[in-house]
C-alpha cells in the first residue's frame, strides 16, 4: 500500500511522470519544426520581420502590464470582498475570454469610422491594439488573482485583520497573489504576442502578421516556422524569467490550513467605490468595441440566418471549448501534483508549457495536420475528428491550466498528506479524500476558463475543424469579409449574448452549490 | 431475464436503423472553398436536393485572412480529405496544378465556357466570374471627376482619395499580378510607386475598402463586383464604374473547380464539378446574393451589371499569372506594402 508522504517527497517518478505528460503534448510540434526548410535556410526571416516583431513585443509588453495594472487590484478586491453588483461583474469580467480578439478590433474599427475619427487616430495602430489585447488579457489576470486570494483561509485573514486591520490584509493578501497576478499577465502578453488579427484589421504590422503573410501569401512553410520559432523565442525571453521567478515563488504551507468552510466575504469598507471602478473598465475595455459591433444593427436584425448559424454552430462549439477545457486541466492538472514539490521540475515544466503558447497556433494546428495525414486511415476518429480540435486546443492552453493547477496543488499543506500516514490511510484514500476536494474548485475554474479561451480561439479550428463541423466564431469569420454588415454584427451580438447566457447560468449554479 | 432482453430490443432496433441508414446513404463529397461562404452555402444546398449526395462544406475565404484553407491542402496532400476545391479565382487553382495537388477532369457541363477560362491540361475549369471594379462614393466625389481607370489611383487630381485592399492577399494580389502582366514590369512598378507617393491607403480587405469607401473615409477604392453590390444593397452612396474600358482592360476573376488529386471521393467530387459548371449554376449565381456574371452567352447576368461579352477585360494566362504572382508576392508587392502601411 503506498504512502501518501509520496506526493510530499522527492522521487524519481516525477521525472517519469513529466515526460509521459509531455511526450504525447510535444507531438504536434515536432513535424513544424523539424523541417528541413527551416534549417537549410539559415536566418532568413523575411524582409522587414525584425521591425514587426519589435512592434509586438512592444504591444505584447504593454499589454502585459495593463492588464496587470487592471487585473490585479480588482482580482483582489473581489476576492476579499462583497459588494453591489459583484455577480454581475464577475460575468462581465468573462465575457471578453469568450470573444475572439478579431472580434474587438472590427468593434474598434466600425467605431472609428461611425465617430469619423482619423485612421492615425488613438483607435487604430498599436494604440488600438493594445486596447484590444488588454480587453482580452485582464481577465486572465482577474480570474488568476482571484483563485490565488480564495486560498486564504478564515483563521489567516482573522489574524491579519487583528494585528494591522484592512490595509494589512490588502497588503498580505497582494504579496500572496502578486506573482500569480504577474506569470497570468505574462500570459496575456503572450497571448497578444502571437495574435495576428488586431495588427491586420487595426492596420500596424505585427510578427504574427507576417507569419500570417507566409502562411497565406507565400504558401512558404519554411519560413512560417523559422518566424515561428523567432516569435517564440522573443515571447519566452520575456516570459520566461516572470513564470521561473512565479514558480520559485509557489508558497509551501508551513502550517495546516482550516478544515472549516471559509466565511463569507466581508462587505468593503466603501462598497460603492469598487463597482464605480469596475463600471470604469467595463466602459473602457468592453462598451467601445460592443457598440461598434452593434452598430450596424440599426439597419435591421437578420433573425432567421442568424438563428440558423447559431443552431448549425452550437453543438461543435460547446464540444470543442467543453473538450479542450476538460483535456487541458486533466494534463495541467496532473502535471501540477506531479511537480509541485520540485522545484526545478515545476520550473521546467512551466517553461516547457509556455512554448506552447508562446507557439502560433497556426504552427501547432499545421503539424497536427502533417501527423494526421503521415498516420493510417484508420486512426482518423483520433487524428482527424473534432477530439483532435479539443486536443491541440487543451494544449495551446495548458499553460493556464499548469498555472491554476500549481496555485492549488503547492498550497495544499504538507501535515495532512504527514498526518494521514500516520494514520494509515492509503494513498488512493488520500488523493480522493483530501487531494482531489482540495484542487476542485481551481479544477472547475480551469475548465471554465480554457473553455472560454478555447471558444475564442479561431486559427486551431479553422485548420483541423472536420468537414461541417464549424463553431460559431468561425462561422463569424468565415462571413464577415463579404456578408452584410447587419448579419455579421448579429452573429457577434447572438454570440455575445449566448455567453453571456451561458457565463450567468453558470454563475448561478455555483451560488447555488455554495453550502 | 425477459425484462432484460425487452430492454435491449431498442437498442437493437436502433443500432439496426443507424447500420442500414448508413449502407444506404450516399457518401458524403467534402468540398473546400475560398468563397465567401454566404454565396456558397445556397449553391450547396441546391446540389444536396437535387442529387441526395451530402456536402461537407469548409469555407474559409481569403479575404480574412486566415492560414487558409490552400495551406491545409498542401499539408494534407499525403491523404488529402477534400474532393473538390471550389476556388474563388483562378490562380488558387494553378497553384495547386502546380504543386501536384490537382488532378485533371474534363466536365461534359463545361460546353459553353470559354476555353480561355480552361487549364489547358483541364486541372480547373473557370466558371461564374466577378469583376475588379471601381467603388466610388457620390458625396466625397464630383460627377465630373470620378476616375474611369484603376492607374488613376497614381493620379495627383486624386491624392489621398483612393483605396486598395492588402495586394498580398485574395483578388486584389491577382489583380497586382495582372497589371504586371499587363503593363509589363517598370511600368507596373512606377505605378504601384505612384500609388505609394499618391497617398493610397492599404486596408486589410475588399469588404474593408468597401466601408471605407461607403463612409466617405475615401473617395473612391478597388473592389470586387460582389463587394460593390453589396454596397449598393446597403443603401450606400456609391456608384459602381467598370475600369479602363478605354485601355487595358477590366480584371476578371472567375471561380474555378479544382478535383483533388486521392480525394476519398472521386466520383462524388466529379458529380459536384459538373453541377459547379453547369448554366443553372451560373444563372444561380448570377442571380442571386453573389451578382457573379456568367461566362457563358445566353445566360442573364445580374440586374445592372453588364455582360462579360460587352466588357473590355484583360487577356491574362492565370497560369503564368500564379507562378507570377509567387515571385511578386515575395519580393516588390511585399517590400511595397511594407512600406505603403508604415
Amino acid at each position: 500500500m503506498s504512502s501518501p508522504l509520496v506526493l510530499e517527497q522527492p522521487g524519481r517518478w516525477r521525472a517519469i511522470g513529466l515526460l509521459m505528460l509531455l511526450a504525447p503534448v510535444a507531438l504536434a510540434v515536432i513535424p513544424m519544426v523539424k523541417s528541413p526548410e527551416i534549417i537549410e535556410a539559415g536566418f532568413d526571416l523575411g524582409i522587414g520581420y525584425g521591425n514587426a516583431l519589435a512592434t509586438s513585443l512592444t504591444v505584447a509588453v504593454a499589454v502585459g502590464i495593463a492588464s496587470l495594472l487592471i487585473g490585479f487590484p480588482l482580482g483582489l478586491l473581489c476576492g476579499l470582498y462583497r459588494f453591489p453588483a459583484r455577480g454581475l461583474f464577475l460575468v462581465l469580467f468573462a465575457l471578453p475570454l469568450l470573444v475572439p480578439s478579431f472580434l474587438w478590433a472590427i468593434g474598434l474599427a466600425m467605431l472609428r469610422a461611425a465617430l469619423g475619427w482619423s485612421p492615425e487616430g488613438v483607435l487604430s495602430g498599436p494604440s488600438a491594439g493594445l486596447m484590444v489585447g488588454t480587453a482580452s488579457g485582464f481577465p486572465l489576470v482577474f480570474f488568476s488573482t482571484l483563485l490565488s486570494t480564495s486560498f486564504i483561509t478564515r483563521g489567516q485573514m482573522n489574524a491579519t485583520r487583528i494585528a494591522g486591520g484592512e490595509v494589512l490584509l490588502l497588503r498580505c493578501a497582494a504579496q500572496a497573489s502578486l506573482w500569480t497576478a504577474i506569470a497570468a499577465a505574462a500570459l496575456a502578453a503572450l497571448a497578444a504576442l502571437n495574435d495576428p488579427g488586431p495588427g491586420q484589421i487595426l492596420g500596424y504590422r505585427t510578427a504574427a502578421g507576417e507569419i500570417l503573410v507566409s502562411f497565406a501569401a507565400f504558401y512558404d512553410f519554411g519560413l512560417a516556422s523559422r518566424q515561428c520559432l523567432a516569435l517564440t523565442a522573443a515571447g519566452l525571453a520575456v516570459a520566461a524569467p516572470l513564470f521561473a521567478a512565479f514558480a520559485a515563488r509557489s508558497p509551501l504551507p508551513l502550517l495546516a490550513r482550516d478544515s472549516m468552510p471559509r466565511v463569507a466575504r466581508s462587505m468593503a469598507p466603501m462598497p460603492i467605490a469598487i463597482p464605480v471602478v469596475a463600471t470604469c473598465v467595463v466602459m473602457i475595455t468592453l462598451v467601445p468595441p460592443v457598440i461598434g459591433l452593434a452598430l450596424p444593427l440599426l439597419h435591421g436584425f437578420p433573425v432567421g440566418r442568424t438563428f440558423h448559424e447559431v443552431l448549425r454552430t452550437a453543438s461543435a462549439t460547446l464540444i470543442y471549448a467543453v473538450g479542450a477545457g476538460v483535456a487541458s486541466t486533466v494534463v495541467g492538472f496532473a502535471i501540477a501534483i506531479v511537480v509541485a514539490r520540485a522545484d526545478t521540475l515545476r520550473i521546467g515544466a512551466l517553461v516547457a508549457s509556455l512554448i506552447l503558447l508562446a507557439l502560433p497556433s497556426s504552427l501547432l494546428a499545421l503539424g497536427a495536420v502533417q501527423w494526421s495525414t503521415d498516420s493510417p486511415a484508420a486512426l482518423d476518429w483520433l487524428l482527424r475528428s473534432r477530439a483532435t480540435v479539443c486536443w491541440i486546443l487543451g494544449e495551446r492552453f495548458l499553460p493556464v491550466a499548469l498555472l491554476l493547477g500549481l496555485v492549488a496543488a503547492s498550497r495544499l499543506p504538507p501535515s495532512w498528506a504527514q498526518a494521514a500516514a500516520v494514520h494509515g490511510v492509503s494513498l488512493t484514500t488520500h488523493v480522493r479524500h483530501v487531494l482531489c476536494p482540495w484542487i476542485l474548485r481551481s479544477a472547475a475554474l480551469s475548465m471554465a476558463l480554457i473553455a472560454m479561451l478555447a471558444t475564442a480561439e479561431t486559427g486551431v479550428v479553422l485548420m483541423l475543424r472536420p468537414p461541417g463541423a464549424d463553431s460559431l466564431p468561425v462561422a463569424i469569420f468565415t462571413v464577415m469579409a463579404n456578408a452584410p454588415g447587419s448579419l455579421v454584427s448579429a452573429l457577434c451580438v447572438a454570440y455575445l449574448g449566448s455567453a453571456a447566457l451561458v457565463l450567468g447560468a453558470l454563475r448561478a449554479l455555483a451560488a447555488r452549490a455554495r453550502p | 431475464m425477459p425484462h432484460r432482453k425487452f430492454a435491449m430490443a431498442p437498442a437493437f432496433a436502433a443500432a439496426l436503423a443507424f447500420l442500414s441508414a448508413s449502407l444506404g446513404a450516399a457518401e458524403p463529397v467534402v468540398v473546400y472553398t475560398s468563397v465567401d461562404d454566404v454565396f456558397a452555402r445556397p449553391i450547396v444546398r441546391a446540389f444536396e436536393q437535387q442529387t441526395g449526395i451530402p456536402i461537407r462544406l469548409v469555407p474559409d475565404t481569403e479575404e480574412t485572412k486566415s492560414t487558409g484553407l490552400l495551406n491545409r491542402l498542401l499539408a494534407e496532400r499525403k491523404r488529402p480529405r477534400a474532393d473538390v476545391f471550389w476556388s474563388g479565382d483562378p490562380v488558387r487553382a494553378a497553384i495547386l496544378k502546380q504543386r501536384g495537388i490537382s488532378e485533371a477532369y474534363r466536365s461534359v457541363q463545361a460546353a459553353g465556357i470559354p476555353s480561355s477560362f480552361v487549364d489547358p491540361q483541364f486541372h480547373w475549369t473557370g466558371f461564374s466570374a466577378r469583376v475588379r471594379v471601381l467603388l466610388v462614393n457620390t458625396r466625397r466625389m464630383q460627377p465630373d471627376r470620378t476616375p474611369r481607370s484603376v492607374l488613376e489611383l497614381a493620379d495627383p487630381r486624386y491624392r489621398d482619395r483612393g483605396c486598395i485592399a492588402n495586394p498580398l492577399f485574395g483578388t486584389t494580389s491577382m489583380h497586382a499580378a495582372a497589371l504586371f502582366q499587363a503593363l509589363g514590369d517598370a511600368k507596373a512598378r512606377d505605378f504601384f510607386e505612384g500609388m505609394r507617393n499618391n497617398g493610397v491607403r492599404v486596408l486589410s480587405s475588399n469588404g474593408e475598402v468597401r466601408r471605407a469607401v461607403g463612409a466617405g473615409e475615401c473617395g473612391f477604392g478597388v473592389v470586387d463586383t460582389d463587394d460593390a453590390a453589396e454596397a449598393v444593397r446597403d443603401g450606400l452612396p456609391v456608384e459602381v464604374s467598370y475600369p479602363d474600358q478605354d485601355g487595358i482592360g477590366a480584371v476578371l476573376v472567375p471561380n474555378a473547380a479544382v478535383l483533388i488529386k486521392d480525394g476519398p471521393n472521386p466520383p462524388g467530387g466529379r458529380r459536384f464539378i459538373d453541377f459547379l459548371l453547369s448554366a443553372e449554376t451560373e444563372a444561380a449565381l448570377a442571380s442571386g446574393d453573389a451578382a457573379q456574371l456568367p461566362l457563358r452567352t445566353g445566360i442573364p447576368g445580374p440586374p445592372g451589371m453588364v455582360p462579360v461579352s460587352t466588357l473590355k477585360t484583360m487577356k491574362l494566362d492565370y497560369s503564368l499569372l500564379a507562378s507570377q504572382l509567387e515571385t511578386l508576392s515575395r519580393g516588390f508587392l511585399k517590400a511595397w506594402v511594407d512600406s505603403a502601411r508604415r
